[in-house]
């Protein structure tokens, strides 16, 4: 019994051998209400848990995450509609790629929005660093946008300690 | 789930954080801490972060959503003489983490806030802040 428990789990992660390549893959998808904003970076903390990240490298994600996705709901989908939000993380050895996509408003230009301390909504209290959040504590952020459309922030980080 | 805890001692508002601040439950606590405002004539506040687990950039709206708080109500008391000087002043932050040092760093509100090791520190600069008005 034990046994067999211990070859499943091994299993779940493809692990090839020969290249010593480690891939897996996750997908997320959750309505946007703020509530979802904790269980998301829960769920993805839970995914890459496997890596053995740092405490500090395990909160880069985490922080970076929750901005992207609280992006979505406030943003995307302007705090009144319910849509789908679409989290994607992939596992590559030890490089972690985040995807973080939502249907909503997109973006009419994401240099003025990637500007730090730029806000469209300074009334609901937004600091408008959340973009300059998630490249600080990721090591590439990626933004793809289409007004009316929706859209993809996309976020990796390779793991060093733990790995 | 417990967020915050709030006491009141000589118009310092203090507010201990706690677990996760974000989006959601800044949402939550925020009219809570306003409404302490209001009642208790707040002068100057203090917020502790101790306890916090996590923050997002939600949590640094929190604060200065705060601050406009605290200007909007020293004006309509006619407490403020000087409209240029902001409550930011009688914002005081303790027992940060180097991750959410960084934060403040990165909003800008480190220049205009200040930040202390422990309560008695704070509420000593907050007390003599007041006198010297
Ligand atoms: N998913 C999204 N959909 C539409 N607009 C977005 C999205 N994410 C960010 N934005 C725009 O980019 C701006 C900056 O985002 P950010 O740096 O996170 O600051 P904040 O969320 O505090 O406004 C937002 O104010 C918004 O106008
Ligand atoms: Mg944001």
């Amino acid at each position: 019994m034990q046994e067999s428990k211990k070859n499943n789990e091994k299993s779940d992660i493809k692990k090839n051998k020969k290249n010593k390549k480690i891939i897996n893959s996750v997908v997320i998808a959750v309505d946007s209400i703020s509530s979802n904003e904790s269980f998301v970076r829960v769920a993805i903390s839970a995914f890459i848990a496997s890596l053995n990240p740092t405490v500090d490298e395990l909160n880069d994600v985490k922080t970076a995450v929750s901005e992207a996705v609280t992006n979505a709901i406030i943003h995307g989908y302007e705090d009144r509609d319910i849509g789908k939000i679409f989290i994607t993380c992939k596992i590559k050895n030890n490089e972690i790629t985040i995807e973080v996509r939502d249907c909503g408003t997109g973006i009419d230009d994401i240099a003025t929005a990637m500007t730090p301390m730029y806000t469209s909504k300074p009334d609901q209290e937004r600091s408008g660093i959340g973009f300059t959040v998630m490249e600080t504590f990721m090591d590439k952020v990626v933004v793809k946008s289409q007004k009316n459309l929706g859209t993809k922030i996309i976020m990796t980080k390779k793991f060093f300690t733990g790995y | 789930m417990v967020f915050i805890q709030i006491s009141i001692s000589q118009k310092i508002l203090i507010v201990k954080l706690e677990n996760d601040l974000d989006h959601h439950v800044a949402n939550e606590i925020k009219d809570e801490i306003d409404r302490q405002i209001m009642t208790s004539k707040t002068e100057s506040i203090i917020f502790d972060f101790e306890k916090v687990k996590f923050m997002d950039s939600s949590g640094i709206g929190l604060i200065s959503g705060r601050i406009s708080v605290l200007d909007a109500q020293k004006e309509s008391n006619n407490i403020i003489k000087n409209k240029n000087i902001s409550s930011s002043n009688d914002i005081a932050i303790i027992n940060l983490d180097k991750r959410l040092t960084t934060m403040m760093r990165i909003s800008g509100l480190d220049k205009i806030v200040n930040f202390f090791d422990d309560l008695e520190s704070a509420m000593s600069a907050l007390r003599k802040n007041k006198h010297s008005d």
